[in-house]
């Protein structure tokens, strides 16, 4: 392999976990911050996260619906722990098979900050942290284009999968 | 989470249902019993390689005492986070068949419950539109039954091929066989004669968990 895929994959993960309320970045609206989620993804792009494939439609493509339903998960942060890859010759293909371990925010927010609560009793915490819950396991396999040091869209399919889940997480999986 | 329920097994369709179970318990079916039989499958430009991820997040009850021990599986894991030199990251793939079984013979000997225990398996198979292959992702378990065929220490050229009763060459210690986890990714292609061939093959072998999310699935 004479291009190292990590930091590619560290690209994604961490397009996955962008905050929306941030020092460090900020999006102008929530469209913007949204279509930022897996922008390698390619507009056909194959998903399929816990076994479940996203369909797309004739009006959203595969891309835009994983993105619409990645912006209703909590805050996330991934961390890679490991991963290969191999090209496949006469392709110009990688495939790509990692793990990772995955916190959810457990503090009953979305990841724009909102909360389903009515009564907003906890408005003196301006600056709520994310409330870290424990590691969910992830093994994720990629088919992607020989060209990712130039970004763009190059991911052709992703398959997302929770290897493990951990007992304590409010999160319904 | 705004993601359909888990679903334990994936199929594009039913084709390639058939194909891929078939595939893979007739491969897990030799790869522990008689891995040498498994090389037809592979060709000259077939790849594989393994790669060991001991931080991966597992559950850790009394009934899992198995120790995580990977002494067998940490000199040929290709987990790039942790092999940076090019020199090692090429090393550790196998080209072609040769190449492939002498890795194989190098993982211990194991016990893959995929026919009594279909729970404990999970499985994504899609199409790769290119070769006009799939795509088999299994995740699941398997028990290490015996020691690798042969091991590779750091300094096999000048090791004499001896007659060692247990090991061809010798060994500080004998690893603890345990049960482990594991995710696994095929790409198969047709061959020439209507056979299947495998042109990827990626291995990654982490903690044991006797906790899967896929059977925890509400009726």
């Amino acid at each position: 392999m004479n291009q190292d895929p990590k930091p590619f994959l560290k690209n994604l993960l961490s397009s996955l976990d962008a905050s929306y309320h941030a020092p460090t970045q900020s999006f102008t609206n929530v469209e913007a911050y949204a279509t930022q989620f897996g922008s390698g993804l390619k507009r056909s792009c194959a998903i399929i996260i816990n076994g479940q494939p996203i369909i797309p439609s004739p009006t959203e493509d595969s891309k835009l619906q994983f993105q619409k339903k990645w912006l209703a998960t909590p805050i996330s942060s991934h961390q890679l722990t490991s991963y290969d890859g191999h090209l496949i010759p006469s392709t110009n293909m990688f495939i790509i098979n990692f793990s990772a371990k995955v916190k959810f925010d457990q503090s009953g927010k979305n990841r724009l900050g909102e909360s389903a609560d009515l009564v907003q009793e906890n408005t003196l915490v301006k600056n709520a942290r994310p409330l870290w819950g424990s590691w969910f396991g992830v093994n994720v396999n990629l088919v992607v284009d020989n060209n990712f040091t130039a970004g763009g869209e190059i991911i052709n399919s992703m398959d997302y999968r929770f290897t493990y889940v951990p007992k304590d997480t409010v999160l319904k999986v | 989470f705004p993601f359909e329920a888990p679903q334990a097994m994936f199929f594009q369709d039913d084709e390639i249902r058939t194909l891929s179970t078939n595939f893979i318990a007739s491969f897990l079916n030799l790869w522990d019993t008689n891995r040498v039989n498994l090389m037809v499958l592979y060709q000259n430009e077939s790849q594989f390689s393994m790669q060991v991820d001991s931080s991966h997040p597992f559950l850790i009850d009394e009934n899992n005492s198995s120790s995580n021990d990977y002494g067998n599986y940490l000199s040929n894991s290709r987990n790039l986070t942790r092999v940076s030199s090019a020199k090692s990251r090429l090393e550790k793939v196998a080209v072609g068949p040769e190449a492939i079984y002498k890795l194989f013979q190098q993982l211990p000997g194991t016990k893959h419950d995929i026919s009594t225990k279909p729970e404990v398996f999970s499985m994504e198979c899609y199409k790769f539109p290119v070769l006009n292959g799939i795509l088999i992702t299994i995740h699941g378990c398997f028990e290490e039954t015996a020691q690798p065929e042969v091991t590779e220490s750091h300094d096999t050229r000048g090791a004499a091929r001896g007659n060692a009763r247990f090991h061809s060459y010798n060994r500080p210690k004998k690893v603890a066989l345990s049960k482990k986890s594991f995710d696994r990714t095929f790409l198969v292609i047709p061959g020439p004669n209507g056979n299947m061939i495998v042109a990827s093959d990626l291995l990654l072998v982490r903690p044991f968990s006797n906790e899967v999310p896929w059977t925890q699935i509400p009726a």
